[in-house]
């Protein structure tokens, strides 16, 4: 089973990676849990570049959805438009936050059951390299520390 | 100097209680006409747009129209559910804020959320009413065909649009707004997103309150 659970895995939670995206670190990851019927996902989380060179992440996928992808919510005179973000480049130090109503990784089509606090892994590509995992678990509400934005 | 007649003198209030009763009509008819004016933030003020007809379908089977909404405040979203951030954020701040305003005094147990899907093709009832179940039991889940979707949608100002993503994926743009209908099936305030549960209530406490007094 592919599901893991948040005790062991929130110590996987942030991770560091190497090659291509040397220095990004994934951390606060989560995945709101879809209603019955819906077949995507929204997954959020935190990207880091710990390092001194640019990073561009050019693919997410995960093993536990058949299809995922970098989308943007964007709202125009009020109307949310859903983009596909092809790829996302982190300055050094540069810090991007997926929230709910923003960025965030969309996932379609579970393979597994989406239960509350089972642990995702999502694979993060970028230039020509191996791609890192990140893990994102499974909420029926945001943490607080991921309100909607209303920033905007 | 002469003293004026006694008669003269009656003459002269009488005009002068005369002048003084019709300028207070003249005075109150003014105060009539005049819209009151609003300070509530977001209200249409003040001519907000009647509900024209309109006939969904809900997620029972039962026709959903304006009538429905009669006697009641609802909270209206457009959405459908393969939206996976959007469409369950606003529903889950939408349903929490609900779960506060069943005390609230002009909302109490008669207010009800409406969700009506943009997207007909892939939401059937089935679908319509698992998904709201998982946010409120009671939220009047809706949808039809398009052209008489296009009629709830113009009535409220509202929009959207189908968007293919490749390989027979497609997405729908749509209004993403929280529209306010009061029970005499006004449009009467569009919340504008991205949504809180603390910014549907206040915004609620503030228009109701103006529109049961004023509307």
């Amino acid at each position: 089973m592919r599901a893991r659970h948040t005790v062991l895995g929130m110590l996987l939670v942030a991770s560091a990676a190497a090659g291509a995206c040397e220095g990004l670190v994934a951390s606060d990851g989560w995945i709101r849990q879809p209603p019955p019927g819906s077949p995507h996902a929204a997954g959020y989380l935190v990207l880091t570049n710990a390092g001194k060179r640019a990073i561009t992440i050019e693919r997410v996928a995960s093993p536990d959805f058949e299809a995922a992808m970098l989308h943007e919510t964007r709202y125009s005179d009020g109307r949310a438009q859903m983009r596909h973000v092809h790829s996302l480049e982190l300055a050094p130090g540069e810090r991007v936050e997926a929230r709910p109503g923003g960025l965030h990784v969309m996932l379609m089509r579970p393979r597994i059951a989406l239960t509350a606090d089972a642990l995702i892994e999502l694979d993060i590509t970028c230039a020509a390299g191996a791609p890192v995992a990140a893990w994102l678990s499974v909420r029926r509400s945001p943490p607080p520390s991921s309100a909607p934005d209303t920033e905007d | 100097m002469r003293p004026l007649s006694r008669s003269l003198r009656l003459l002269m209030t009488t005009g002068v209680i005369l002048a003084a009763f019709a300028g207070g009509i003249w005075l109150s008819a003014r105060h009539a006409e005049a819209p009151v004016a609003s300070s509530v933030d977001g209200l249409l003020w003040p001519d907000p747009p009647a509900l024209q007809a309109f006939a969904l379908t809900d997620a029972e089977g039962r026709r959903f129209d304006a009538e429905r909404l009669r006697g009641r405040w609802t909270l209206l979203f457009f959405g459908f559910t393969h939206c996976p951030d959007v469409c369950p954020t606003t529903l889950a701040e939408l349903a929490a804020a609900q779960t506060t305003l069943r005390t609230h005094p002009r909302y109490g147990e008669r207010g009800r959320i409406a969700f009506v899907s943009v997207d007909p093709e892939r939401d059937d009832a089935a679908a319509l009413r698992a998904y709201a179940d998982y946010f409120a039991p009671d939220i009047i889940a809706a949808t039809a065909p398009e052209d008489e979707l296009r009629r709830l949608t113009r009535a409220l100002g509202a929009l959207f649009m189908k968007v293919p993503q490749g390989g027979g994926e497609y997405t729908m743009d749509h209004s993403a707004g929280i529209f306010f209908i009061s029970p005499d099936l006004h449009l009467v305030s569009v919340l504008t997103p991205p949504h809180s549960r603390d910014q549907i209530i206040e915004r609620f406490d503030a228009v109701s309150a103006f529109i049961e007094e004023h509307g």
